[in-house]
């Protein structure tokens, strides 16, 4: 049994993380290894409706703590690669260049639903592309479930793409660590699937 | 009897803080209220709950904007801090910030990622010797100037979906 004078101690370290995402480095610290270092890119598409609950977690935050998640989880490796993920707008016209792994991240309604099948409509043109798709803003699981089904089977049906659902990440809360580390995780797992199907240009720096 | 009505610049903070608490739902709406058992954080900010129950941090200031704002952004940062969890059982940090002062803050429009921050104009004024406040509703223009921030900013969709798709997206 612990000593009950360390509860405090305990609680704190506890607390700390689990809002440990919120410390996210604007500019992570460069590796000075002196090899140059991979860069694996995302695109994340937004299809952010109008009425995107405030209380919902929102694009930018998404795209800053999902990226320190890769990098942090990806620091385990021998030679860990930099990960970048990138904010599109949804106006944002792919190039072909964009040939790899591609997030879409959705308001968690109907609308949303609509921009994602839209998004992913305009971009699927190019085969080789996969989409994860991630919801956010859902009043409940009954709701965000409905969203990513009825995309799921939409674009199955229309554009005969087979998306990875990520699932719904809420606002940033007791969970959020853990549901942004097993998000890093399945994107990782996708990213090294994809790569050994297709010859993924990548980055030096 | 006529109305001796006129603008005032300087006002005590207690009395300010008690003209803001008066006005709790003309600010946030039917059922908003104080939160209770919240340690006193500052003179001029008050933890609040809105019509939704959300948590939102109310800092105000009767002259200055900029002052509201800076003052509201720290105490909005101490009330997500650990130690306040440890002592408050259900403790929900704040998310929002609103900012009342007579004028939009300086680089308010800035903000709109995680942490939600909107400003309410209001304006206190003595009426027959008695304090009175004075809250006007935001004029869009005001608030947006500059380009929106991306996760704020209405997305158009283009009419790209056939019929079919129509209508299979129609509903959830």
């Amino acid at each position: 049994m612990h000593n009950p004078a360390w509860r405090p101690a305990q609680l704190h370290t506890e607390r700390l993380a689990s809002i440990q995402h919120h410390f996210i480095d604007k500019h992570p610290a460069v590796c000075s290894t002196g090899k140059p270092r991979v860069t694996h890119t995302i695109p994340v598409h937004m299809a952010i409706a109008a009425g995107h609950p405030a209380n919902a977690l929102q694009p930018h935050y998404l795209v800053d703590a999902l990226t320190r998640q890769l990098n942090t989880q990806a620091s385990a490796v021998a030679k860990p690669p930099d990960w970048q993920l990138e904010a599109m707008p949804l106006e944002h016209v792919a190039t072909n260049d964009d040939k790899g792994l591609i997030l879409v991240f959705a308001t968690a309604n109907l609308e949303g639903v609509r921009l994602a099948y839209t998004c992913i409509k305009n971009l699927s043109a190019t085969p080789s592309r996969q989409f994860g798709i991630l919801f956010s803003g859902a009043p409940d699981e009954e709701i965000a479930r409905r969203c990513q089904e009825r995309l799921a089977s939409g674009v199955k049906r229309f554009l005969g793409i087979r998306l990875h659902e990520l699932g719904h990440l809420s606002a940033p809360g007791p969970d959020f660590s853990a549901d942004l580390a097993r998000l890093a995780g399945e994107l990782h797992r996708l990213w090294e699937t994809h790569c050994s199907h297709n010859q993924l240009e990548v980055t030096h720096t | 009897m006529t109305l001796q009505i006129h603008a005032v610049s300087e006002i005590d903070s207690s009395d300010l803080r008690r003209l803001v608490v008066d006005n709790l739902t003309a600010l946030l709406g039917e059922g908003a209220q104080l939160v209770e058992n919240m340690p006193q954080i500052d003179d001029c900010c008050l933890a609040t709950s809105d019509t939704h129950d959300g948590p939102v941090l109310l800092s105000f200031d009767a002259v200055d904007p900029q002052r509201a704002l800076l003052n509201g952004l720290v105490r909005l940062d101490q009330l997500g801090d650990e130690m306040a969890a440890l002592f408050l059982q259900d403790y929900h940090p704040p998310t929002e910030l609103l900012v009342l002062a007579p004028g939009a803050p300086p680089g308010l429009t800035l903000f709109g990622g995680p942490c939600p921050v909107s400003w309410r104009c209001i304006q206190v004024l003595s009426v027959n010797g008695e304090f009175g406040m004075m809250i006007t509703p935001v004029i869009e223009e005001t608030t947006a100037a500059g380009p929106s921030p991306l996760e704020l900013r209405p997305t158009i969709v283009k009419p790209v979906l056939s019929s079919e798709e129509e209508q299979h997206f129609s509903q959830l």
